[in-house]
């Protein structure tokens, strides 16, 4: 059979080579590494390329491009990015562009800085800066965000201050839906003087509808797991119950009805036994 | 060679400035090889552990500072939660794949053609999930993920030459397995490898007991 003949190429030589074994995982490493816009794209599959080897092709087959059903949590995967805008913008964290730029110009910072995980966040200097940052910006963009959102300019900016000051630095016009529609019309008003700050952010309207479902039968002790968009949002599945009462809570204004007006703690999940 | 080192690097920006295309770009670029590698380590619970992954991608997208390794850092969260996950567990890495999946190990002729619609991966996977862990993870991290033997090693938490040696020993081995396929017309899934290499045995090693698991601050 032909997979014997091709087979044998390998096996002439009693084992396969190293700069074989390299060119063949830098082959595979390179069509795997194509960004691929959507699942339903070509493979990488040139059609001149010479008959696959057997190793070949079973590299090429483990390294195939996405399956449908390989995409499947992509929309919870969405609802947590959302979810986690607002949580960043609270902690007063330098978010965006300001670390990159200056961190990649050395490599070797890039490098150390990637496995330091949510360290700068914590730093003091930094989140002073972004803060200094954010009041200088709020106060020269406010006005104009302000009109241009139709907000009477002597409405106070509170919390939500550095999401503008990032937006600012990184989109010149932050409030115009330029090339994201759904994500400018979701962080336009929670970024908007005299918006009231929703502990949890924006979620979608469909968030809350699971969420009373979720608690009308009364949560885990229903025994039923909590679907998973409501475990992206919240952040974890044991943290479903609060996140959805203090986003139920907050809709009725009065914040923290049942004491628990603290959705999600961002830095305790890390070391939580997950159930 | 086609490797380009910041092949992301525009769209992880982008995603980090709050375009929520981006992001999803990021997903589905990603995602495949980050839940084929999970199979590999967790079996049947990769998906949700690939929705821990993501979580966690998204959460700490801001503190990630740019450079080459957004794939390699998505990589090592992946696998960070995998390792979590079966401490949690208590249990051994399985297959998700039947074993007798491995029986369609598509011929040569198919493979291509049939790469191309999908079918063929989950055998391809699951043949190399049956290396030892250490040359299972650096093939899949490599050849799957696309990351270079330089991240590969940081991912892993080992040495580059550690990486390539593992590697190279890896593709050895399956070329033997298909091999022997051919030879025998059997199911290469059902036989461990002929020849261990370095005592090292066919069945994959459990995880938990390796010492790079608690390699320090570096995992965390």
């Amino acid at each position: 059979m032909a997979l014997r003949g091709m087979g044998m190429g390998f096996r002439r030589r009693g084992r396969l080579g190293e700069e074989t074994a390299e060119r063949l995982l830098d082959a595979a490493a390179g069509a795997s590494r194509t960004v691929r816009p959507s699942a339903g794209d070509a493979p990488d599959r040139r059609p001149g390329d010479e008959p696959a080897s057997p190793l070949t092709a079973l590299l090429s087959a483990a390294a195939a491009p996405a399956r449908p059903g390989e995409l499947g949590g992509e929309d919870a995967a969405l609802a947590a990015f959302r979810a986690a805008r607002p949580d960043r913008r609270a902690t007063g964290a330098p978010t965006v562009s300001p670390v990159p730029d200056r961190l990649t110009a050395d490599g070797g910072a890039a490098w150390r800085g990637w496995w330091s995980g949510p360290r700068p966040r914590r730093r003091p200097t930094l989140g002073a800066t972004a803060w200094a940052a954010a009041a200088v910006v709020t106060v020269t963009m406010g006005v104009a965000l302000a009109a241009d959102l139709g907000i009477p300019a002597s409405t106070p900016p509170a919390g939500p201050a550095p999401v503008t000051a990032s937006a600012d630095t990184s989109a010149p016009v932050p409030t115009t839906p330029a090339s994201t529609p759904s994500t400018a019309a979701r962080t336009g008003p929670t970024g908007t003087p005299g918006t009231a700050p929703n502990p949890a952010g924006q979620p979608p309207p469909s968030i809350r509808g699971k969420c009373r479902s979720y608690l009308a039968r009364d949560g885990a002790a229903s025994g039923k797991p909590p679907v998973t968009e409501l475990v992206a949002a919240a952040g974890g599945p044991e943290r479903v119950g609060a996140y959805c009462r203090a986003l139920l809570d907050s809709d009725t204004g009065n914040g923290n009805g049942n004491g628990n007006g603290k959705p999600k703690d961002k830095d305790k999940d890390k070391d939580k036994d997950k159930k | 060679m086609p490797i380009v080192p910041n092949d992301l690097a525009e769209t992880v920006r982008s995603a980090q400035d709050g375009d929520e295309d981006a992001f999803r770009l990021l997903y589905r670029t990603l995602q495949p090889g980050l839940l084929r590698y999970l199979t590999v380590l967790v079996g049947a619970d990769a998906e949700d552990v690939a929705s821990e992954t993501w979580l966690q991608i998204a959460r700490d997208l801001g503190t990630f500072v740019g450079g080459p390794g957004f794939r390699a850092w998505a990589t090592r969260i992946a696998r960070n939660r995998a390792l979590d996950h079966l401490r949690h567990q208590r249990r051994r890495p399985t297959l998700s794949v039947p074993v007798e999946a491995l029986a369609d190990l598509p011929s040569v002729e198919d493979t291509a053609e049939r790469a191309s619609e999908g079918l063929g991966t989950d055998a391809a996977i699951a043949l190399i999930a049956t290396l030892p862990q250490t040359e299972a993870e650096a093939v899949l991290l490599r050849a799957v993920i696309g990351l270079d033997a330089e991240s590969t090693a940081r991912v892993l938490g080992k040495r580059p030459g550690a990486v390539r040696t593992a590697a190279h020993r890896g593709l050895r081995r399956l070329a033997r397995l298909l091999e022997q396929d051919a030879q025998a017309g059997v199911p290469v899934g059902g036989a461990p490898p002929a020849e261990p290499v370095d005592g090292m045995a066919g069945t994959p090693t459990d995880v938990r007991s390796r010492e790079d698991v608690e390699a320090g601050p570096a995992w965390r």
